[in-house]
């Protein structure tokens, strides 16, 4: 793990979320949960540098990264996907907590 | 306005008019928000027609208070980006547009510094959407940055309000197809309100 890098992309993290923070006072309502997955996949993408690398997780972040935008199309659609992820994490908790 | 020989110069308006590869109808057609880039750096005189371009919308009493801001520095991009949460792409450079407040409440009163500023502002940003695509490049209009994040790392004054920034890049070639507009917009009516013009 590269110490320096992970302090770097907690640093940005943070303005990331301040930031975020700030901006949704103003910002239509939606664009919290959008920031909360945006922050999401920003979080995953520190598994890069702690090389845990997790499969589930990785997969997660892409189809984040890939899909995040249907929110500027479709709020509906943007609450759907999210709910979707939902399903697919807890289907993974299900076979973690059989796993334990 | 910057030395290019490009249809965007006054001089050679009638030659805009009967540019074969696009006009301004083919433009705004073709201008979508573009969120991935290429990372190729933008020339200097490309991004100097764009600021060009922004000076030419209007202001509201030819009153002189917007402001364009072009970043291309890399670091400071990536600083900018930072405070963005709605900069979610890699554009290599940005264009600023923002107000002197004190020249547009002293040309303008109240009206010119929280309203016209604004709408001259939005003017402008479309002016540079529509010259970026003349000469191949994407933009993507963008509010969603932190305005004291951004204020601190460009060094503008407590006295100027920022309008929007474009993000600005060539635009990716497997960038995935642009969205499609929420259903519900594009309402024309005509001579009175409720007449809807199809």
């Amino acid at each position: 793990m590269n110490e320096d890098e992970l302090r770097s992309k907690l640093f940005d993290l943070t303005l990331f979320f301040l930031t975020a923070a700030r901006g949704c006072v103003d910002e239509p309502q939606i664009y919290g949960p959008l920031r909360l997955i945006d922050g999401l996949s920003r979080v995953l993408q520190i598994q890069n540098i702690t090389g845990v690398n997790d499969p589930f997780l990785l997969s997660l972040k892409k189809e984040i990264d890939e899909k995040k935008y249907v929110v500027m199309a479709s709020e509906e659609k943007f609450i759907k996907f999210i709910d979707e992820l939902i399903k697919k994490s807890v289907g993974e908790l299900k076979k973690r907590s059989r796993k334990s | 306005m910057p030395d290019v020989k490009r249809p965007f110069d006054i001089t050679l308006l009638s030659m805009f008019f009967q540019h074969q590869d696009m006009n301004v109808l083919d433009a705004i057609k073709k201008r979508v928000a573009v969120r991935h880039y290429e990372s190729k750096p933008i020339p200097e005189a490309d991004l100097k027609t764009l600021a060009w371009a922004a000076h030419k919308a209007p202001t509201g009493g030819n009153t002189p208070y917007r402001r364009v801001l072009i970043v291309n520095d890399k670091e400071t991009v990536e600083m900018i980006r930072k405070v963005s949460p709605g900069f979610l792409s890699n554009a290599p450079a940005v264009v600023l547009i923002y107000t002197d407040l004190d020249v547009a409440y002293k040309g303008l009163g109240k009206l010119g510094r929280d309203t016209l500023s604004m709408i001259d502002a939005g003017a402008a940003a479309e002016n540079v959407a529509l010259a970026a695509l003349e000469l191949g490049l994407g933009t993507c209009f963008t509010k969603s940055y932190s305005e004291v994040g951004v204020k601190e790392i460009l060094g503008i004054p407590e006295n100027y309000r920022t309008e929007i920034m474009l993000q600005v890049g060539y635009p990716a070639k497997n960038a995935p197809p642009p969205l499609k507009a929420k259903p519900g917009g594009r309402i024309t009516y005509l001579n009175y309100h409720g007449n809807r013009w199809e």
